[in-house]
């Protein structure tokens, strides 16, 4: 079955994680996502495997006349345009939305960056930390010693997807208007939503976040324990799940459960699987506090090989939402640059014009270069 | 200008983040997003995140234990074009499913965000799917430092920016084909996307932690105690920063290409650079880095960046008008459309400021 966004062809300009990460969601849910980049901008292998997945990649120095050019006709032929630049920067290179909405009004222009085209950072250069580092992503996990980053790459992919989120929305009204427009996010934007909870003020608020490395929960029924051998996490929500836990034997000798170290010393008795079942079979949340590394042997299907053209079998994940009727598909990882000849035969180049690209430096001497 | 969703009416179910999240995500582009609470109302009320999470929303009080209210719902969901929530399968109290939905409204699309992949006999709060997935797992080196909790909801708030793009993704193919759809999104499954190339297994590379510049993804302490984090390996950086912290020359031994693989070495050079760092404060190098166009920044609590002046100019912070604590600072929307911006609707609806009865519909 086809995918929801079949037919809609995407130039991806982003670099890193955060743009590429919403090129990659559009190929996910049925998007032509073409991968643009200049042949010295070589991503590394390990993001290329991940957020390359599902793009035709090309090759294609845009600083050139004959490489604008073609890249013009890209665009002619494309409904997505998506820049990771810093404000101004894509006007200068002569592809800026005003610029390529003269020549296709349908255009939807995705801008994802560090800070945002609004305020008096939208100049400032910056990756995922900076935006970590800015908005107390950072500090929170430090406690009194140096800052931490966030456990997983939330924020770069956060961004990214919410980014895809803001060219379907226009992508869907463009269906009743026909005009494409403009498009912001920004990694600040996201490390804001995700400090939604606690990004607030009023008169009166009292900040009353848990923060910093010796932090184990919201309170006794919501927080890690240390069992015999190894943590455990329990999330006794609500007022049924809290009194069946201290109806439970082995917590009988409990007075009061506003006090942890009761707790903690009944929790060391026994191991985490002997809670987890115990816990689970008298209805309340309970699980073993996992790594990164149980939850990958432990995959499910989640985590698929492909094979690669120049590493043999490569390992990693698939798109997670499960749609009934427009699936979503995974996808495999270009060879960098490997299919620049084939896009610029779509537009209608001939094999001597683009071997006349290629001796003039618009595109690569070799198609297809090893990244690693 | 109206948002890109203003033609459509989402209801949303579930006590769980997730669902109140991706419900604010679609009305601050303009959805008319309808809460169902239960009579004693959502847990959150009483607390000023719920005032975020469901800013400009309608509440509809529902009983599901009466069949009235029931009947009420589904006269909702056949005005409706979405239906989110947060259950595990068949865990919705009211015994609204995909199918109960679809037989109201054959185009309607349903997703559902639950904890876990596969249905438990307990619903799978932030914390159990954070636990579950490595989200607390020790960090340091030499597993010294034990578990840490985090309660920013990383999972909730992840998973919702995933169920997004899929709503979307169902609205465009039903706006093409008249037909809607069931989505699934668990949130554990949504969370191998956020570990991401971290779980990418490559054979010609052992697993483990490379060796890291001293320029990249590193945090030193300034003059004042206050902590920046660098990111200046690229040419274009490392250049001007070298010259504005006086070491031009340094340049040719930080980009040797033997340096990569040597982590030794790598480290002396990060002692190095401590040494200057501790020269002025992080305001100052802040600064004078942002001069030259390198990615150096601050490390500032989260009050800090509601205060800077960038944070209000960006719209990354707003000020609205909340019944219950006054004007209210809380975070703005997170994805800005030129010619359809969307806008924050309005505040957090009171407990059923609408209520479940057929005869009192808008529209």
């Amino acid at each position: 079955m086809p995918g929801a966004l079949e037919g809609i062809r995407v130039l991806d300009l982003c670099i890193i994680l955060a743009g590429p990460t919403c090129g990659r969601t559009l190929s996910e849910y049925g998007a032509d996502v073409i991968k643009v980049d200049p042949e010295h901008r070589m991503p590394g292998l390990t993001p290329w495997l991940d957020v390359g997945r599902g793009k035709r990649s090309i090759c294609l120095n845009i600083t050139k006349d004959a490489g604008l050019e073609a890249f013009y006709r890209l665009v002619d032929t494309s409904d997505v345009l998506l820049q990771g630049f810093r404000k101004g920067v894509a006007e200068r290179l002569g592809i800026g939305y005003e610029q390529l909405s003269e020549r296709n009004p349908g255009i939807v222009y995705a801008s994802i960056n560090a800070f945002g085209q609004e305020g008096e950072w939208a100049m400032r250069p910056g990756f995922d930390q900076n935006a970590q580092a800015a908005t107390g992503m950072q500090l929170r996990n430090g406690g009194d010693g140096q800052p931490g980053p966030p456990p997983y790459t939330f924020n770069d992919y956060g961004t990214g997807i919410m980014a895809a989120y803001g060219v379907m929305l226009a992508l869907l009204e463009r269906e009743r208007t026909g005009r494409g427009q403009k498009i912001d996010t920004s990694l600040a934007y996201t490390a804001s939503t995700f400090s939604s909870a606690y990004m607030v003020d009023y008169e009166g608020y009292e900040p009353d976040e848990v923060s910093g490395p010796e932090a184990k929960g919201f309170d006794t029924f919501n927080r890690l324990y240390r069992a015999a051998d190894g943590w455990l996490a329990i999330s006794a929500d609500s007022d049924g799940e809290r009194a069946r836990l201290s109806a439970l034997e082995p917590f009988s000798t409990v007075n009061d459960f506003a006090d942890t170290s009761a707790l903690e010393t009944i929790f060391a008795s026994r191991s985490t699987s002997d809670w987890v079942a115990l816990l689970s079979a008298a209805g309340i949340p309970a699980t073993a506090n996992r790594t990164m590394e149980d939850v990958k042997a432990d995959a499910r299907g989640l985590i698929v090989s492909e094979d690669h053209p120049f590493f043999g079998s490569v390992e990693h994940g698939i798109a997670a939402p499960q749609m009934a009727e427009t699936p979503v598909r995974t996808g495999t990882s270009p060879v960098f640059g490997g299919d620049t000849v084939d896009v610029l035969t779509e537009l209608g180049y001939s094999s001597d014009e683009i071997e006349a690209m290629r001796a003039d430096g618009v595109i690569p001497q070799k198609d297809g270069l090893p990244l690693r | 200008m109206a948002g890109a969703l203003s033609r459509y009416r989402i209801v949303e179910f579930g006590d769980q983040p997730a669902v109140a999240i991706l419900g604010m995500l679609l009305a601050d582009q303009g959805a008319d997003v309808v809460k169902v609470e239960r009579p004693e109302g959502d847990p959150l009320r009483g607390t000023p995140v719920f005032s975020v999470w469901n800013r400009g929303k309608k509440s509809v009080v529902a009983d599901p234990r009466s069949d009235k209210d029931g009947r009420g719902l589904l006269r909702f969901i056949r005005d409706a074009d979405v239906v989110i929530e947060g259950f595990d399968s068949g865990a919705n109290p009211y015994g609204i499913d995909y199918d109960t939905a679809r037989k109201e409204k054959p185009d309607i699309i349903h997703l559902r965000i639950p904890g876990l992949s596969q249905d438990g006999n307990v619903t799978a709060s932030e914390l159990i799917v954070s636990a579950a997935t490595g989200v607390y797992a020790d960090r340091s080196a030499d597993s010294s430092e034990g578990t840490s909790f985090i309660a920013l909801p990383y999972a909730s708030i992840f998973g919702a920016m995933v169920a997004a793009p899929a709503i979307i993704a169902a609205l465009f193919h039903r706006e093409r084909s008249g037909e809607g759809q069931s989505v699934v999104v668990p949130l554990y499954d949504s969370m191998l996307t956020a570990m991401g190339s971290a779980i990418v297994r490559r054979p010609d590379v052992p697993a483990g932690p490379g060796a890291l510049s001293p320029a990249i993804a590193r945090f030193y302490r300034c003059a004042d105690d206050r902590w920046v984090n660098l990111n200046a390996s690229y040419e274009r950086s490392l250049r001007p920063m070298l010259t504005a912290m006086g070491h031009p020359d340094w340049y040719d031994a930080l980009t040797d290409e033997r340096l990569r693989a040597n982590i030794e070495e790598r480290e002396e050079w990060a002692a190095r650079f401590a040494e200057v760092w501790m020269q002025k404060s992080a305001a100052e190098w802040e600064d004078m880095m942002e001069d030259v166009g390198v990615p150096l920044t601050m490390c500032r609590t989260l009050r800090e960046w509601m205060e800077t002046v960038h944070a209000w100019q960006s719209g990354a912070v707003v000020e609205i008008d909340d019944p219950v604590y006054g004007p209210m600072r809380q975070v703005g929307i997170q994805v800005r459309l030129e010619d359809t911006p969307g806008a924050i609707r309005g505040s957090a609806p009171t407990l059923g400021q609408r209520i479940a009865d057929p005869d009192e519909r808008e529209r």
